[in-house]
């Protein structure tokens, strides 16, 4: 009687503990939640961006972008203001079109999202509507600490050969789904970058990384700090997400 | 045989006034055989150079387009190429295939952003051959993530032989990759030209950028005529399209020469499998073409003016020489010489003056290249790009010799046809009263 009375508390137990352990099938729903969280469906998005690049060779650098996005139309704009030298750059998405504006040049020329936005540690793909659900599947998810903070650690994979980095781990707040930190590995899985997002802000119903630090894992000393002020999800007229709106806000 | 001698006779009589004339013409002569001499080797330079620095003469590339839209450059259908090339055996010196990685160089805190060519070492023995090595030494490129790298790069990064970098690059599809190599050569860049190219084993080269290890990105021919380069990548062109496969529409010279059209967007047309892209070393070249072109206009220019001037002094020369010799003229027709005679006698001379001065002229050339060419002005100037090794490599050009001859005797006949017209119409009688 005794033995089977342990027996039957061993496999509540096991199936207690399997119902609270945390799945693949839950980090799926993580990164659709990650997804929803940051993308801006419905509304447009603006905000002042303070990028400071510090590089041990070139120095500090600090640029000012005025960034607008319309994630529903798969479009955003980030103007350059400062420095003076690079005032009028920028860079226009319009679906799958990412254009560079050189207004020394006045041309556009095509450029990648997985390319370096402006020489810094961030890529354009950074700043563009995220499909973490779409291009990456959970390989593991493991409970644990950042901090004070609890969270899922996730290592995900891309689902295709497209997307810059291959593996990713990923640290989420287990309330509120909110990433703190991510570490971007290449095809040969060596870690590239490390990414921070110290604080949120809430954008209408969003939340958006407030400050983020991209490190470079590969260049001693080298990382881009990113502040956003001005955060509004009003709307943005579409003609600002035009070639001619580039070209013509430069006069 | 009489008139020529006299002829002679009275070209070396009057020694300064004819040596002046000759040295016009000499200096003529001397200027634009220099100038295309110059030009000629710059021209057979900068093609070896180009050659060299970009692996051959014809370079056929391939791109596919993914399900997304996006462009990779690979030759997937090799079996294509397979079956167009052998056809162009005869033609064909060698091949070599490449692929190319296109990164970011990274030494500690340093950085660079670089060229990497994957070269088959077993096959590139020209280039093997055409690297100036400054540290380290090219029997290791054999050896695991070796890497050749350009001596400036080397410099710029701080990096020795034996250390080792590494290389942050996106794979053909886009995604981020790096790559770890050790530094077994530095080479002198031998183009100038920003053509500071590194080199690694095209099979770690595929493995870094995605591709299987016998896969390739540009099929580079040497040919056995560089005179045919234009005829034989027009046929290849067509016989890939015979195979059934597109090929990239040719950009237009004056598209080519606008440096503002590589900004520019391209009006990308859906296709299937592998595009092939065949250009040509004449496709860089038409650049250095046009300069080398408007060199010779200008040398051109400067050798008409001079030929006028000496055109002009010529005419003067022999009017004044008709005046010196007006009694002369009467006597030698008193005795009997005919017209025609007294018309050759100045013909001849003006003959003998031209080929006097055009032999002044191309021994002077000849002496001024034979010493050009043993100048050595380094590796490391601008111009290095233009030189072969760092020298000039002006070359002896007899068919130009032959023809710059023949202008200048030509002109000089007729410069003093009318004197000597009006030489031999003259009247004995009064020509001895004169």
């Amino acid at each position: 009687m005794k033995k089977r009375l342990v027996l039957v508390s061993m496999m509540l137990i096991l199936l207690m503990s399997s119902a609270f352990a945390v799945s693949i099938a839950d980090g799926e729903r993580i990164l659709g939640e990650i997804d929803e969280l940051s993308n801006f469906e419905g509304t447009d998005f603006s905000a002042l961006m303070s990028m400071i690049s510090e590089d041990p060779e070139d120095g500090i650098d600090k640029t000012t972008v005025q960034q607008f996005r319309d994630d529903d139309a798969d479009k955003f704009l980030m103007l350059i203001q400062e420095p003076l030298v690079q005032k009028g750059q920028g860079y226009l998405m319009i679906e799958d079109n990412l254009w560079f504006y050189d207004p020394e040049s006045r041309n556009f020329s095509h450029t990648s999202m997985n390319d370096q936005f402006n020489g810094s540690d961030a890529n354009n793909s950074d700043f563009t509507e995220s499909s973490t659900a779409d291009d990456y599947e959970v390989t593991s998810i493991e409970e644990g600490k950042l901090g004070k903070y609890e969270i899922y650690l996730m290592v995900i994979e891309a689902t295709n050969d497209e997307v810059t980095y291959p593996t990713q781990k990923i640290w989420v707040t287990r309330k509120g789904s909110l990433v703190l930190k991510t570490e971007d590995y290449s095809a040969g899985n060596r870690l590239m970058r490390t990414s921070y997002y110290p604080s949120y802000a809430k954008a209408g119903d969003k939340y958006i990384p407030k400050k983020m630090i991209f490190v470079d894992e590969l260049i001693e000393g080298k990382k881009t700090t990113i502040t956003l002020s001005d955060i509004s999800v009003k709307d943005v007229p579409d003609t600002i997400f035009t070639k001619s709106y580039v070209e013509r806000v430069n006069n | 045989m009489n008139i020529l001698k006299i002829a002679y006779r009275n070209v070396s009589r009057h020694k300064r006034r004819s040596n002046l004339l000759a040295a016009a013409i000499a200096f003529g002569v001397m200027i634009i055989l220099l100038v295309n001499a110059l030009t000629s080797g710059l021209i057979n330079n900068t093609e070896e150079n180009f050659s060299s620095a970009l692996g051959g003469h014809i370079y056929i590339a391939g791109e596919e387009q993914l399900d997304s839209g996006k462009e990779v450059y690979r030759i997937d259908d090799t079996q294509v190429l397979d079956a167009v090339i052998p056809q162009f055996a005869d033609y064909i010196e060698d091949y070599q295939k490449r692929s190319t990685l296109n990164g970011n160089l990274i030494f500690r805190s340093k950085s660079e952003s670089g060229l990497i060519y994957g070269i088959d070492w077993s096959h590139e023995q020209s280039l093997l051959d055409s690297l100036v090595v400054t540290q380290g030494s090219l029997e290791r490129v054999g050896e695991p993530r070796a890497v050749v790298l350009p001596e400036d790069v080397a410099e710029s990064l701080g990096v020795l032989i034996d250390e080792e970098i590494i290389i942050s690059l996106e794979t053909v599809t886009g995604q981020a990759n790096v790559g770890e190599f050790v530094v077994v050569a530095m080479t002198k860049d031998t183009t100038g030209f920003g053509f500071t190219s590194s080199y690694a084993d095209i099979e770690y080269i595929n493995e870094l950028v995605g591709l299987d290890s016998d896969e390739y990105q540009t099929y580079n021919l040497i040919l056995n005529d560089v005179t045919m380069i234009n005829t034989i990548s027009e046929q290849i062109r067509a016989a890939i399209e015979a195979e059934g496969s597109p090929v990239k529409a040719k950009l237009e010279l004056e598209d080519a020469m606008n440096p503002m059209s590589m900004f520019q967007d391209e009006d990308v047309e859906p296709w299937e499998g592998t595009r092939f892209d065949v250009t040509t070393l004449n496709d860089f070249m038409d650049a250095v073409t046009q300069i080398v072109s408007i060199l010779n206009g200008i040398a051109m220019g400067v050798f008409l003016v001079i030929l006028l001037i000496t055109m002009v002094g010529i005419m003067n020369t022999f009017r004044m020489i008709m005046i010196e010799r007006v009694n002369e003229i009467g006597t030698m027709r008193a005795v009997g010489m005919k017209q025609r005679d007294v018309k050759r006698l100045f013909l001849y001379e003006a003959v003998i003056l031209a080929l006097r001065g055009a032999l002044i002229g191309i021994v002077l050339e000849l002496v001024l290249s034979f010493i050009a060419n043993r100048i050595n002005f380094g590796l490391d100037t601008r111009f290095s790009f233009f030189l072969d090794g760092g020298y000039l490599g002006m070359p002896v050009v007899p068919g130009t010799i032959l023809l710059v001859t023949a202008i200048i005797t030509l002109i000089t006949l007729f410069s003093v046809r009318s004197t000597a017209k009006k030489a031999a119409k003259m009247n004995p009688a009064d020509a001895l009263r004169a």
